[in-house]
C-alpha cells in the first residue's frame, strides 16, 4: 500500500466517521 | 502499408455436432502441446474496496435510530447512501480486478470507469448522509461529497486510460497503420470479453475456471500483438478463426446447457475447449518464441477438426 493509499484511506475513514457520528446523534440535536 | 483485417466476413453461425470425437485424438497428438500446455500461474490481487462495504454496514445504526423516531428523509437519505457506499465498494474491487487481470495493458481495459465511478457513488453518498441524515446545509454537504470522494480516488487512483499514442508507435514501427491494429486488437478484446461474458452463465465450475484459463491465454496472445504488431500476420487466424469460434460455441452451450448436460454434446464442448486450449498455447509459443514455426500445417489440422467438433 503507498503513503497516498494510507493518505486517503485515513481522510475517508476521518470523513466517513464524522458523518457517522452526525447522522446518529441528529435526533439529540434536534431536541433542542 | 499493409493493412489487417479482422475477418468480419466470416461466417457467424455455429454448432455443437455429435460426430468427429475420434478424430481429436489423432489431431491432438500432432499438434503436441508438452511443455507449451502448461498455462501462467493465475494471477492473483487483493480484494479492494472492502472498506466501503465495511462503512455501509456501519450506517445501519443510525438508520435504525431514524426509523426508531419516525423520520422518513433520514432513514431514506442514509438507505441510499449505504447502497451508494456497497456499490462503491463492489465497483473499487472490480476496477482493481480488472487492473490486475489486464497487468496494465490498456487496450485490454473494460470500457466502464470503475474506479471513476465508485469515487462518485461514495461522494454522493456523503452528500445525502450530510443533507438527509446530519441535516447540513447545501453548502456543507457539497464539502463533504467532494471530500470524500476525493479521499475514495486517493486511496483507490482512478481508471488508467488508454495510452494510444504507444500502440500507434509500435505499428508504424511494424509497417502497419495504427488505427488498423488498435481496431484489430479492440475487436479481439471484445471477443474475449463475449466469451468470459458466456463463461460466467456456465453453471459447471470446471468449464468456467477453464474458459477462464482460455481467456487468460487469449490476453496473453493480445498482450504479445500489442508490444509486437509486426507478429498480427502470424495470429491472425486466432484473430479470426479461433476467438469467433470460441465465443459461438460457448455463447450457444450456455443457452443449450441444461438440455445438453450428459450428452455426446456436453462431451463434444470439451473437446472443443481442449483444442482451443491447445492452439492457443501454440500460438502463444510461436509468438514467443519469434520463430517461424510450422504453426500453419497445425492450424490447417486443428480447422479441419474444430469443423469437425462443430465449431464452424
Amino acid at each position: 500500500m503507498s503513503a497516498r493509499s494510507v493518505a486517503g484511506m485515513m481522510l475517508l475513514w476521518s470523513l466517513l466517521g464524522i458523518l457517522w457520528l452526525k447522522a446518529s446523534t441528529a435526533w439529540f440535536f434536534a431536541l433542542f | 502499408m499493409r493493412t489487417i483485417h479482422n475477418g468480419s466476413g466470416r461466417k457467424e453461425g455455429s454448432s455443437l455436432r455429435q460426430d468427429g470425437r475420434k478424430e481429436f485424438g489423432a489431431a491432438s497428438r500432432r499438434v503436441g502441446g508438452g511443455a507449451s500446455m502448461v498455462n501462467p500461474p493465475a494471477l492473483r490481487w487483493m480484494p479492494r474496496g472492502w472498506a466501503l462495504k465495511i462503512a455501509a454496514v456501519t450506517f445501519v445504526w443510525p438508520f435504525m435510530l431514524a426509523l426508531l423516531r419516525g423520520a422518513p428523509t433520514d432513514a431514506l437519505a442514509l438507505a441510499a447512501a449505504m447502497a451508494l457506499l456497497f456499490a462503491g465498494g463492489e465497483a473499487v474491487a472490480r476496477g482493481c480486478r480488472e487492473e490486475v487481470e489486464r497487468e496494465g495493458r490498456t487496450l485490454a481495459l473494460s470500457e466502464t470507469p470503475w474506479k471513476t465511478l465508485a469515487a462518485v457513488a461514495v461522494g454522493v453518498a456523503a452528500f445525502l448522509i450530510s443533507l438527509g441524515a446530519a441535516h447540513d446545509g447545501v453548502l456543507m454537504a457539497v464539502l463533504f461529497g467532494v471530500l470524500t470522494g476525493g479521499a475514495c480516488a486517493l486511496t483507490y487512483g482512478l481508471d488508467q486510460r488508454i495510452d494510444r499514442r504507444a500502440i500507434e508507435a509500435a505499428a508504424r514501427r511494424a509497417g502497419l497503420r495504427g488505427r488498423d491494429v488498435i481496431e484489430t486488437l479492440e475487436e479481439a478484446h471484445r471477443k474475449v470479453r463475449a466469451i468470459e461474458e458466456a463463461a460466467r452463465g456456465l453453471h459447471s465450475r470446471e468449464l468456467k475456471a477453464r474458459l477462464d484459463r482460455i481467456c487468460g491465454q487469449a490476453r496473453t496472445i493480445l498482450r504479445q500483438l500489442e508490444a509486437n504488431p509486426n507478429k498480427l500476420s502470424r495470429a491472425r487466424r486466432f484473430l479470426v478463426t479461433y476467438l469467433d469460434g470460441t465465443r459461438d460455441v460457448v455463447t450457444r452451450y450456455a443457452q443449450q446447457q441444461k438440455d445438453l448436460a450428459d450428452t455426446p454434446l456436453a462431451a463434444n464442448f470439451r473437446n472443443v475447449l481442449d483444442t482451443v486450449e491447445r492452439v492457443f498455447a501454440e500460438q502463444e509459443e510461436v509468438l514467443r518464441r519469434d520463430d517461424q514455426l510450422n504453426l500453419e500445417v497445425q492450424i490447417e489440422v486443428l480447422e479441419t477438426q474444430l469443423k469437425r467438433e462443430g465449431v464452424h
